[in-house]
């Protein structure tokens, strides 16, 4: 069955909840998107304490925006993911907001400044918008690709906006620029460590699809991307040692990985801080469950909802 | 100087793509009222927004300013009317088409309680009266177990605007 079941998924077919399927990649899947979920719920989470800060009402609006997109992706992610059955959607947030489950890097991180936060908005975006392509183009599970399809549309205006608020440190005064560059020069070897250490040879979600490019590929297309933009704008990438191969290509130095080995295990810089207040958030917010469940007897809902 | 041809700058603006949904363009999501001469000779366009507190608005304005321009108005105003309220019945049958192919169902007056866009078939179940966005809600399909988001039902963006 399982020999069957890979040559389904690697000759491009899609799998379906009702269809049958290895618990193996029921599992696989089910994590992929319950990471995924979890780490949108954080950037929102993160975001939402810049909708004040934020200068001016424009920005303000943007961010207010931008922080209720990420929610929204959440919720429709761990829809997705506990129509799996692995887990209720309770459960999920639950285990995260215990700490128990992972969360993208970067929000491992406190964010310092507001040019922190448009790192945030600008080459982490452009990093998740990366690897969300790469996912969309091949997944094998239909309903991550149905709900990423709009996700990734939405990801696209918030690295715009993301750009535009660079635009402005970069044309800016002396103040400014410097404000950028001390950012990137903290925040850089973490954009690099999300994509992932170097994946394996045998890894499952290559094999089945759930992914279609290894972690040093989508690396690899972020860096030649975002090397050139930011140099254009007269910004130094904090790596002694990136050069340009025979081809004209960028080659990054070693990478060290020990910083996102804390953040896997949750016990990076902020990781502490960070899981708290999403558990205050969630605390503070069970006045609104309790209101809304009143229309979940509905069993078929419950069972989505959880 | 030429002499203004609205037509070209009518194309040009309704050709601009609403930077959330996908490739869908203005034109189609029904945001375009007017496009017309200006007093000075300028091009003055008028739009209409899905909701007042949508975070698009500046961007679209912006890139209709170029999309004008780039078509021969010598000058672009552009300006966000609350009056007449959007609705989803401005939507074009493409763009409705076109949302269904992202995920998106659409509710009118006429059809409040669309299909499942993913499967064709399913009854739309309501989760959540705000999604992503304030003017969408989310539901599910219990046919193809499909997260969908329905713009412009009562739920949502009609309550906000």
């Amino acid at each position: 069955m399982m020999a069957a079941f890979d040559a389904f998924v690697q000759g491009g077919g899609i799998v379906e909840p009702g269809d049958d399927m290895p618990e193996s990649y029921r599992l696989e899947v089910f994590r992929f998107i319950e990471m995924h979920a979890n780490s949108e719920l954080f950037g929102g989470l993160c975001e939402r304490h810049w909708v004040s800060r934020a200068p001016g009402l424009h920005r303000k609006l943007a961010f207010l925006a931008k922080t209720q997109d990420e929610i929204g992706h959440a919720h429709l992610l761990y829809m997705v993911a506990a129509d799996l059955g692995v887990k209720t959607r309770a459960t999920m947030l639950d285990d995260l907001v215990a700490g128990r489950t992972r969360f993208h890097n970067v929000f491992h991180y406190k964010t310092q400044t507001w040019a922190d936060q448009i790192v945030i908005a600008f080459l982490v975006d452009a990093a998740a918008l990366t690897t969300q392509q790469a996912v969309l183009k091949e997944c094998s599970y239909g309903p991550y690709r149905r709900v990423l399809r709009r996700i990734v549309a939405e990801e696209g205006f918030h690295m715009r906006h993301g750009e535009e608020m660079l635009l402005t440190l970069a044309d800016g005064t002396d103040r400014q620029r410097a404000l950028f560059q001390d950012a990137l020069d903290r925040w850089w070897e973490s954009v690099v460590h999300f994509f992932g250490p170097p994946t394996k040879p045998d890894d499952a979600l290559l094999r089945w699809k759930i992914k279609s490019a290894t972690n040093e590929e989508l690396r690899d297309r972020f860096v030649q991307k975002f090397v050139p933009l930011l140099q254009n704008y007269r910004f130094t990438i904090p790596d002694p040692e990136l050069r340009r191969d025979q081809n004209g290509r960028w080659v990054l130095g070693p990478i060290d990985w020990t910083a996102l080995g804390a953040t896997q295990r949750n016990v990076g810089p902020d990781s502490a801080a960070r899981v708290a207040q999403s558990k205050a958030a969630w605390d503070d917010t069970e006045w609104v469950r309790a209101a809304l469940h009143v229309d979940q007897d509905r069993t078929d809902l419950a069972a989505v909802v959880g | 100087m030429n002499t203004l041809d609205l037509a070209d700058v009518d194309a040009a603006v309704r050709g601009v793509v609403d930077p959330e949904l996908g490739g869908l363009t203005i034109g189609d999501l029904g945001l375009v009222f007017t496009v017309d001469e200006g007093p000075s000779g300028g091009v003055v366009v008028t739009l209409l927004p899905t909701f007042l507190g949508c975070p698009a608005l500046a961007l679209i304005a912006s890139d209709v300013v170029t999309a004008a321009t780039n078509a021969g108005a010598p000058t672009c105003l552009v300006t966000w009317s609350p009056d007449p309220r959007w609705s989803p019945e401005r939507i074009s049958s493409f763009g409705i088409t076109h949302l269904g192919s992202i995920g998106i169902a659409v509710a009118t007056q006429s059809a409040p309680d669309p299909a499942c866009p993913a499967c064709g078939g399913g009854l739309l179940q309501p989760i959540s009266p705000v999604g992503s966005t304030a003017c969408r809600s989310v539901a599910w399909c219990g046919g193809c177990r499909s997260v969908i988001d329905v713009l412009g039902s009562d739920r949502s963006c009609h309550a906000h605007v």
